[in-house]
């Protein structure tokens, strides 16, 4: 069935379309990434879709804000991914100390992140214009740490900024091999499905929180 | 029930008449913010109708390319000439997997081939998952609006349906309801062996494929179960990521005034050896139904250059006082009007070329530069053939300046009520739908004279 499907679907596409030369531009093949975060701008950009933005000026401002939002929020799990910034960062011994145990990337990802309260991971950018960010899935960091805890926390390095996402197609060139499941993400999940009422917090995160980290 | 019956039951619908318009005004306020917002909204219409248009003419070289490239990133690729087919493929490919249980994300195109019911007979247990989608499902309806499928129904409705379903609470608070929904769900996507959903865009240079959304329902789809199948339509593919990057610029600007959604997914294959999440395996549906005939229709080709925003909708005054359901089918709106007679995918689906007021406000606000009015009349048109001959003198006289005017002439005088014209058989019911709701207007003079009276 397929395959003959095939041969007859392209056969008169051809067939109807008349003969076509297939040009492609080529893109970019690196990102053009701002040459200082404009953190005002980004953070006004965030908290308009729902989220929150905490600009961290050193690693220990990082590890307060994450750990005190761990406490103010009763997180007992928490999943950690395994990216070398959150490991540079001890992320997971502060939260330990303070009484969060931690989940890390394994072949129960999905069960154990559905038990998480918390989710930390890195953006390998951001979007000025739209307070967004990015995020894809590898062996250190899974699809669902972003995904299934009700609460997001995602670390933005000041350098990874770009304009909007027309600088995606650059990005994505430069890591040279294009990642299984890529995402944009902006703001908590939501949905007006019901009498056109917005309300946060559907399949994805109730919460999202964004830490600029602007010493990187 | 064909169109006129169904219209006529959601006009008489005081509460339905609320909800459309409700839906209509907040979606084009929300839509005409966000454009406002914008350096050059024309040059961004422009650029989306240039890709899209191009990737039309490309058609053939570009799904072949996609095509490679899925299959060289693990993927399998599937052509589907029919909605049967289609079907046959995804309870082959449940079967070939064990499938029992499937979660769906938001996808048209699913909806088009009944992808539900084929799964049902395949004892494949099958759970929408877009919070509107879900609620039309236990509702048994199908969705009225192409971005708030369940916008026909009230918080009170809805509840009431998660009581009898779900044996929850009754509980009339919105934000309650949504909780109620994620918690059953929840259960559901880490249960499924199968995640289905539809495509925004392909991009063929990669084999990389974009989904957007805001609940995080595909997300999740393409997380948690072994298996992924996408659908697409032929017609969704682009060259490269900067194609797909332009249309994004729009489509959720145009579908619902937000400058980008909560979630955009760019997914290529299945998960990688090392990954300890997302999809082990990933089909790619590339579905027909009746497309490639209409590709060599070079007046009805464009059709296809449409992104699926809905925006047409929201500024339709037909869908605003008929509502979705009314098109009897899956498209609604301008776009339903046109896909749905050259698909042949509703008996009655003529019908609906003829519900335009031809005030052209789609064609103003449509991202990718669609001329529905001027479609819409070809359809008209080319419906001649299947409509009553005696109405297809009307066009026929008025094309025909003298005798029109003749024609007129002889009809003011034999009469000038209308009265007897509307007892004529095969005009009764044409006429009759005017009538029940106004009263004919009479000629008992040229309008030119009546003119010349109401400017003094």
């Amino acid at each position: 069935m397929g395959n003959t499907s095939r041969e007859i679907l392209l056969k008169r596409l051809r067939e109807g379309l008349g003969s076509s030369e297939l040009r492609r531009e080529k893109g970019p093949a690196k990102a053009k990434f701002l040459d200082k975060a404009p953190w005002d701008n980004f953070k006004q950009a965030v908290e308009k879709h729902h989220a929150e933005f905490f600009l961290a000026a050193d690693p220990d401002a990082v590890r307060d804000a994450i750990v005190q939002r761990a406490l103010h929020g009763s997180i007992k799990w928490a999943a950690l991914t395994a990216e070398p910034l959150i490991g540079e960062l001890k992320l997971a011994s502060a939260l330990s100390e303070a009484g969060v145990k931690i989940v890390l990337p394994g072949p129960q990802a999905v069960t154990e992140a559905a038990e998480s309260q918390m989710g930390v991971t890195c953006a390998l950018a951001g979007f000025l214009d739209t307070g967004s960010l990015v995020v894809t899935a590898g062996p250190d960091r899974p699809r669902s740490f972003s995904l299934l805890p009700p609460l997001h926390v995602a670390l933005l390095p000041g350098s990874r900024m770009l304009k909007n996402h027309l600088g995606l197609p650059g990005l994505i060139r430069s890591l040279g091999k294009t990642p299984s499941a890529l995402h944009i993400i902006t703001g908590s999940s939501s949905t007006a499905d019901i009498e056109l009422v917005k309300v946060h917090g559907v399949h994805g995160p109730v919460e999202l929180f964004v830490l600029g980290l602007d010493w990187l | 029930m064909g169109f006129r019956e169904r219209s006529a039951a959601a006009v008489c619908d005081s509460n339905a008449q609320a909800v459309f318009r409700k839906a209509a005004e907040q979606f084009k306020s929300e839509r005409e913010k966000v454009f406002a917002a914008l350096d050059d909204p024309e040059a961004n219409r422009r650029k989306v109708a240039e890709i899209r248009r191009r990737s039309l003419a490309n058609l053939p070289a570009l799904l072949e390319l996609l095509e490679s490239k899925v299959i060289a990133r693990g993927g399998q690729v599937h052509f589907a000439q029919t909605a049967g087919e289609a079907n046959a493929l995804v309870q082959d490919i449940a079967r070939a997997h064990g499938v029992r249980k499937a979660v769906k994300g938001k996808s048209m195109v699913s909806e088009e081939i009944r992808l539900n019911k084929a799964l049902m007979e395949a004892d494949v247990d099958v759970v929408e998952t877009d919070l509107g989608e879900y609620i039309c499902q236990l509702a048994g309806e199908l969705p009225s609006h192409m971005v708030a499928p369940a916008v026909h129904m009230s918080k009170e409705q809805v509840a009431q349906l998660f009581t009898e379903h779900l044996g929850e609470p009754l509980d009339f608070d919105i934000p309650g309801l949504t909780a109620i929904a994620r918690k059953h769900l929840r259960k559901r996507f880490l249960e499924a062996d199968m995640g289905i959903t539809g495509v925004n865009v392909a991009i063929a240079e990669s084999g990389t494929f974009m989904l957007v959304e805001n609940e995080g329902n595909i997300r999740f789809s393409v997380t948690a179960p072994k298996v992924h199948v996408a659908i697409m339509t032929l017609e969704k593919v682009v060259a490269t990521l900067e194609d797909a990057m332009s249309i994004l610029w729009l489509l959720p600007r145009s579908a619902a005034g937000q400058d980008l959604s909560s979630y955009v997914s760019l997914l290529s294959g299945p998960r990688r050896q090392d990954e300890t999440d997302g999809p082990e395996a990933f089909h790619l549906i590339i579905l027909d139904n009746g497309r490639s005939l209409i590709m060599a229709d070079p007046l009805l080709r464009d059709v296809f250059a449409c992104i699926r925003c809905g925006a047409c909708l929201n500024v339709c005054p037909v869908w605003q006082k008929a509502g979705g359901h009314a098109y009897g089918g899956v498209y609604s709106g301008p776009l339903g009007s046109l896909l749905t007679p050259i698909l042949g995918l509703h008996p009655d689906g003529w019908e609906l070329p003829f519900a335009c007021t031809q005030c052209g406000a789609c064609a103003e606000v449509c991202p990718a530069k669609l001329e529905q009015p001027k479609l819409l009349l070809e359809l008209r048109r080319r419906a001649k053939g299947r409509s009553n001959p005696a109405m297809g003198l009307v066009p026929w006289a008025a094309s025909k300046p003298q005798i029109w005017k003749q024609s007129l002439q002889l009809l003011r005088r034999l009469d000038p009520r209308l009265s007897r014209l509307a007892r004529v058989p095969g005009l009764r019911s044409r006429l009759g739908i005017w009538t029940r709701a106004r009263t004919m207007p009479g000629r008992e003079k040229p309008f030119s004279d009546q003119w010349r009276k109401l400017r003094g």
